[in-house]
């Protein structure tokens, strides 16, 4: 199990703190889909994703993004429990959305690098140390319940 | 043969015009043996690495983060022939430095993250795009000469 320190927590709390969830989640999603174009797969039924622009405008991207980003909140909450958390969730991704697991780890380098350009100089090596071990446990506990 | 579009040029190009060398080279290689510890080892000689004041403190980090930078600087004024144009680094750094080529795209990482945190909302998802295109090339070019 991923041990945390006191220290690691305040700062991974401290990070989620300043986290606007409704400005970061969008973005986040909105840098997947544009950096990495393949993961467009995923999101057929939501209209129009065939230019930057229409990435960067669609609503209903932008909701989702919202979405996964609340949802990232529940591990803040619960960083002993991150695997258990997730379970539910795992397995939805796995047997019916047919995620490949890879995508777990590029949105959370996006949402990393949505949270530098917010954060900037505070977003420091150590900071950027904790924060990366604490979405690599989300990661792997996204990815537990594949078989 | 990779195929850069003129907006990508046009990208890459004002992305590094605004960058001073001397202050991210430094900033970028610290914070890769800082969130990658594993990658100090490659650093033995410089002296003392026991912990992240000392690495951002130390000199030969410094100077040698100054040179990677330069060392892109090439491929940016070179961006049709990347690949020829790190032929002999990639040869150097499989040869004699005995480097793990995974370790090329975690400091592309912090580069990226350097460089997000500097340029704040100003690294669109569109840049951000373009700069990983970027540094993908490099990534592959450095590790090209391994065998």
């Amino acid at each position: 199990m991923v041990k945390f320190t006191e220290q690691e927590r305040d700062i991974v709390r401290a990070v989620w703190e300043k986290v606007d969830v409704d400005e970061v989640g969008p973005e986040a999603l909105i840098r997947v889909l544009i950096t990495y174009p393949w993961t467009e797969r995923y999101f057929g039924i939501f209209g129009d994703l065939f230019s930057i622009s229409a990435v960067s405008t669609n609503a209903k991207l932008a909701e989702h993004g919202k979405v996964v980003l609340r949802s990232l909140g529940r591990a803040v909450e619960d960083m002993d429990n991150i695997k258990n958390a997730y379970a539910e969730l795992s397995r939805l991704h796995c047997e019916k959305i047919h995620v490949d697991p890879d995508n777990f780890r590029l949105l959370a380098d996006c949402i990393t690098i949505t949270i530098a350009c917010k954060l900037k100089s505070t977003f420091n090596s150590n900071v950027q140390a904790t924060w990366q071990k604490f979405l690599t446990a989300v990661v792997e506990a996204m990815t537990s319940q594949y078989n | 043969m990779v195929v850069w579009t003129e907006s990508e040029l046009s990208i890459i190009n004002s992305i590094f015009d605004s960058l001073d060398y001397e202050d991210i080279g430094p900033k970028a290689l610290s914070r890769c043996l800082i969130v990658y510890p594993w990658t100090q080892r490659y650093f033995g000689g410089f002296g003392n690495l026991y912990n992240a004041a000392a690495i951002k403190s130390n000199p030969n980090i410094a100077a040698h983060g100054i040179k990677i930078l330069h060392g892109l600087d090439r491929a940016v004024k070179n961006m049709d022939s990347i690949k020829e144009t790190y032929a002999e680094l990639s040869t150097l750094h499989s040869e004699k430095l005995h480097v793990d080529p995974d370790n090329f795209t975690l400091l592309g990482n912090c580069l990226t993250i350097e460089i997000a945190a500097k340029l704040g909302d100003g690294f669109t998802a569109e840049t951000q795009g373009t700069f990983q295109k970027f540094l993908a090339v490099v990534v592959n070019a450095l590790g090209k000469q391994y065998h």
